[in-house]
């Protein structure tokens, strides 16, 4: 007797509403600390004073800075309230844990970009990559919220701590901003947005939903788990048009080729100064 | 006889009288080289003055803004046409002659130096003194700093550095200057125990601003970068700054050759993809 399936939908919902509300949080939040901050890093320069005439001055574009902060922890908070009631509901899921087979996956990718393996790692719901994303956004917003609260009232900090301390936490603030940036623009954005397999956008973060061929392509164990529910049927595979768009590959290539070269351009000298 | 002594007396002190009353101005005040309906024409000086080839030339349109438009020429340059010991250091009497309430008591001060130090005009400017409250006047919050640096260049680099600097650099009214801490016309050595900047001084000088005097405000100096090893935490400074770099670095090494691999893959991916159904058409 053979068991009724469900077919296998065309999209599947990865991340629900509340996900999806964290995540636009954190983005609205970073974007404008970003767009506030990084002025500040970066005020011996000449753009900066545009950006700070488009906020109308100087301690307005710093409220913004320290609003949209406040707005960055809060949605951290919302993530631990949500994981706590998901836990009384649910009970605990810990498919973001990082285990053995991240580290076996990592060493498969490794092995798969240098051409040495033809098949990609067989990811879970969760990649090597996104484990770790995820526990640097974490500690960054630990890291990035501490020091900049301690900023925020150098009287409070100063009750703790000699002002030379106080001067450290603007160093870690001001540079871990651009590691930051750097994850988020270079790393996440070529997962989300450049990657021609999703260009120019994954629907993920709208609207929850990732393609059948897509999660077939970057999640396989989870679309196997997925497969003994649903039936699946070989047509209706929904793949971006710009996949395979030679084009758009080698525009890329070039583009993060010199990204590379300019940032070590940049930064190596830093390092050795 | 007796009448004669008495027109004598009475000539005597007639001549003693009108001494008293002259000579000290005679003696104070030499007598103007120019006269005085001439003094007070400053289009006089300025036929001369205000002509761009005059050795001595005022430029006309920083007068015209000056705090001091409404004063003579003649009100400030008294000694004029005439050779005098130092020009400047006569200039700050002059301005002390109307500002006289201002201290001048101050490290800047020619009788605390012994020497000239800076006088009144090095900051505030000559012929263009502007209101503090101008915000093209040489003492304008937003300006204080590049006044003060023409003659202590070094600490320029270390200001900016800090948030205060930075803050200032963008416009910020609020983010202390170096008057803000040093003070203005009561500039004192960190020696000086009346001094702002002096340790004991240290917190309650950063809760003008910073509200509660902590004690830890003087744990560490202002002016602080991570390249000056005499200042306590300077090290410090440097380690995280270093670790924060190679932490940068690692982002652009683990982010950017995964992008780029990621796609050189993806065009192997698609020749091989090719060759496979050449492959399959042969069969």
């Amino acid at each position: 007797m053979t068991e009724f399936k469900q077919s296998f939908p065309k999209k599947i919902e990865r991340f629900n509403k509340s996900q999806r509300r964290q995540h636009l949080i954190l983005f609205v939040s970073i974007f404008f600390l970003v767009l506030t901050g990084f002025p500040i890093k970066y005020a011996q320069m000449d753009w900066p004073k545009y950006v700070v005439s488009l906020f109308g001055g100087f301690d307005n574009m710093l409220n913004v800075h320290l609003t949209a902060a406040v707005v960055m922890v809060l949605s951290g908070v919302y993530h631990i309230i949500w994981l706590i009631k998901l836990f009384r509901k649910d009970g605990p899921k810990w498919s973001m844990l990082p285990t053995w087979k991240d580290f076996r996956d990592a060493f498969h990718h490794v092995q798969y970009l240098l051409g040495v393996r033809k098949e990609r790692p067989l990811y879970g719901r969760y990649t090597y990559l996104e484990k770790f994303e995820y526990f640097a956004v974490i500690y960054g917003i630990l890291l990035m919220g501490m020091s900049g609260f301690l900023l925020w009232f150098p009287n409070l900090a100063a009750a703790f701590m000699p002002r030379w301390v106080i001067e450290l936490f603007r160093v870690a603030h001001s540079n871990e901003a651009v590691v930051c940036l750097l994850a988020v623009v270079i790393g996440h954005f070529f997962w989300v947005h450049f990657n021609p397999d999703v260009f120019p956008t994954s629907s993920v973060w709208y609207n929850g939903k990732i393609s059948k061929h897509h999660l077939k392509e970057e999640h396989p164990a989870e679309y196997e788990q997925l497969a003994t529910v649903y039936e699946d049927t070989p047509e209706d595979e929904h793949i971006s048009k710009f996949a395979n768009s030679l084009p758009l590959i080698l525009l890329e290539l070039c583009i993060y080729i010199s990204l590379f070269i300019f940032l070590l351009s940049v930064f190596v000298p830093k390092l050795l100064a | 006889m007796k009448k004669k002594r008495l027109g004598f007396k009475l000539l005597f002190l007639a001549i003693l009288l009108l001494l008293t009353i002259s000579l000290p101005q005679l003696i104070e005040k030499p007598a103007p080289v120019i006269e005085t309906e001439q003094s007070k024409s400053d289009d006089l000086c300025m036929s001369c003055h205000g002509k761009e080839d005059c050795e001595i030339d005022v430029d006309p349109g920083s007068l015209e803004q000056s705090a001091h438009k409404s004063l003579m020429c003649s009100d400030c340059h008294i000694y004029v046409h005439k050779e005098t010991p130092n020009l400047k250091l006569d200039m700050n009497n002059q301005c002390i002659g109307c500002h006289a309430s201002v201290n001048h008591e101050n490290i800047h001060s020619p009788s605390l130096t012994g020497g000239i130090g800076a006088l009144c005009t090095d900051c505030h400017g000559i012929h263009n003194i502007q209101s503090v409250n101008d915000p093209e006047s040489s003492v304008n919050k937003l300006n204080v700093h590049n006044t003060c640096i023409k003659c202590h260049p070094d600490i320029i680099e270390a200001y900016h550095y800090s948030f205060h600097g930075t803050a200032v650099d963008l416009g910020s009214l609020k983010a202390a200057t170096c008057i803000d801490c040093h003070g203005t016309h009561d500039i004192l050595p960190p020696s000086n125990p009346d001094s702002s900047i002096a340790t004991e001084n240290v917190p309650d000088t950063c809760a003008k601003c910073h509200s509660t005097p902590q004690p830890n405000f003087a744990k560490g100096m202002e002016h602080l970068t991570p390249f000056d090893n005499q200042k306590e935490g300077a090290y410090w400074l440097w380690v995280v700054w270093k670790f924060f770099i190679a932490l940068i670095l690692f982002d652009i090494f683990k982010d950017c050759t995964i992008a780029i691999f990621e796609l050189i893959r993806k065009l192997r991916n698609r020749k091989d993809a090719k060759k496979d159904d050449h492959n399959n058409w042969d069969i």
